[in-house]
């Protein structure tokens, strides 16, 4: 009998995605977040998106971009989730005016947590991805992401640090915890920096975990014990974690993405990395929230969830990343590629590596 | 007893999901206990039942969850 959870009535949570204009052009981006999509969402989109989110039993919202905060409409989003009572968090680079900041804290009765990117323990490590940024230096603009991080906090919102591991990160990372133990943040999520976006074009970024291995353990449980929760994300410190090793994704069954543009996805990396002729999502301009739920396209990705994979110990409790099999190999019967590695232990067959792995052709990007 | 401004539920098919977003835990309910949570949110007092111990017990772990708290 197949244990694969299935999908919820409606989402319990989504990603809302206000723009894709971004004030940095952080050289790590799993996208290519700058400048300002064609045909974005528009104030009475979100009036009409945020107001389906509260009749159809959505618990919170994930307002996130590109830079949220950058989207003429970011002070009319918070208070439309305002008036519906929707609890949000705020994803962002933390890059604002002291007023900015007050009118959020203003619109704070929902707000459950802020979640802001800090890549390193300086100006240095932390502006060296995010060179692109025409208006500020890099001492500014560590300065002002430490400056948000506090103005939170000093009102008791609980703030999450977002930390991509790029290789001068991974270098300083105990400095970069004594950071963390001084700010003190409810959670710290660390993360690789994918293939994806504009991170592609930026190779030397790449470290190797493995390096870091002890080095990572270290500062998990020196954070742990410091009462941060700390979420290692896509990285395995032991080897006999892959033991009972699946992957425990809600896409398209807990949760999805509203895109800038209005489509809709099972998650973030689906829309950025399934190439169209593979999916054609549902954009929400002509379609309700609840419809697109139930479309086609969402209906076969959970369908991909539980097919291939044949002879996997974890294959009832996982739902396999279909993102990244159509990223790679367009084939839904094909593993994910973080599974390769660890085949034998999985009792799957390996993939034959795609020729994007290969480093033959870029991956194809819609 | 009522419950928190951070708690919110829906019915699916064969339960109750219930979350508490400040934390962002989320709880399965029996899908009998829908009319209680619906009492609790609309502000309404609780009917009285045939089964008074039940709904008691059912009302304590609410409050250890942290989804319920006293007026």
């Amino acid at each position: 009998m197949s244990a694969h959870p299935e999908k919820l009535s409606a989402p319990s949570f989504l990603y809302l995605n206000l723009t894709e204009k971004c004030n940095l052009r952080c050289t790590h981006c799993y996208g290519f977040f700058g400048s300002e999509k064609e045909g974005e969402l528009g104030k009475d989109d979100f009036q009409r998106i945020i107001k389906e989110l509260s009749k159809i039993g959505v618990f919170y919202a994930n307002i996130c971009g590109g830079e949220p905060t950058q989207s003429p409409y970011f002070k009319d989003v918070l208070q439309f989730l305002q008036e519906e009572k929707l609890h949000y968090m705020l994803t962002t680079n933390g890059l604002m005016s002291n007023n900015l900041l007050e009118y959020i804290h203003t619109y704070g009765e929902y707000l459950i947590s802020v979640k802001i990117s800090l890549d390193g323990f300086n100006a240095d490590t932390h502006g060296v991805i995010r060179k692109g940024s025409v208006t500020m230096s890099e001492e500014a603009i560590f300065r002002q992401t430490v400056h948000s991080i506090r103005f939170f906090q000093e009102r008791g919102y609980p703030i999450t640090v977002a930390t991509s591991l790029h290789r001068q990160t991974l270098e300083q990372l105990p400095q970069l915890l004594q950071l963390m133990l001084e700010l003190k943040p409810t959670a710290w999520y660390l993360s690789p920096i994918t293939e994806n976006g504009r991170a592609l074009e930026n190779r030397e970024l790449f470290g190797d975990l493995n390096v870091y291995r002890d080095m990572l353990k270290d500062v998990f449980e020196i954070a742990q014990e410091n009462n941060i929760i700390v979420k290692l994300v896509d990285i395995v410190l032991d080897d006999r974690e892959y033991e009972n090793f699946s992957f425990d994704c809600g896409a398209a069954l807990a949760h999805c993405e509203i895109h800038a543009d209005g489509t809709v996805s099972p998650c973030t990396l689906s829309r950025l990395t399934i190439h169209q002729k593979y999916f054609d999502f549902p954009n929400i301009k002509q379609n309700t929230l609840k419809d697109i739920w139930e479309s086609e396209p969402f209906e076969r990705f959970r369908k991909y969830q539980t097919m291939g994979c044949s002879g996997c110990k974890s294959f009832t409790s996982c739902n396999r990343c279909v993102a990244n099999i159509f990223q790679y190999y367009g084939d839904p019967l094909q593993i994910p590629t973080f599974c390769n590695s660890i085949h034998e232990k999985l009792g799957v067959k390996p993939n034959v590596p795609s020729k994007i792995e290969q480093g033959l052709i870029q991956i194809e990007i819609n | 007893m009522k419950l928190t401004k951070h708690t919110r539920f829906r019915q699916e098919e064969n339960y109750i999901l219930l979350c508490r977003v400040d934390t962002l835990q989320y709880f399965q309910i029996e899908n009998k206990w829908l009319s209680i949570l619906m009492s609790l949110k609309e502000g309404f007092p609780i009917a009285h039942s045939s089964h008074e111990e039940e709904v008691r017990l059912f009302l304590k772990d609410l409050v250890v969850m942290g989804v319920l708290e006293n007026e």
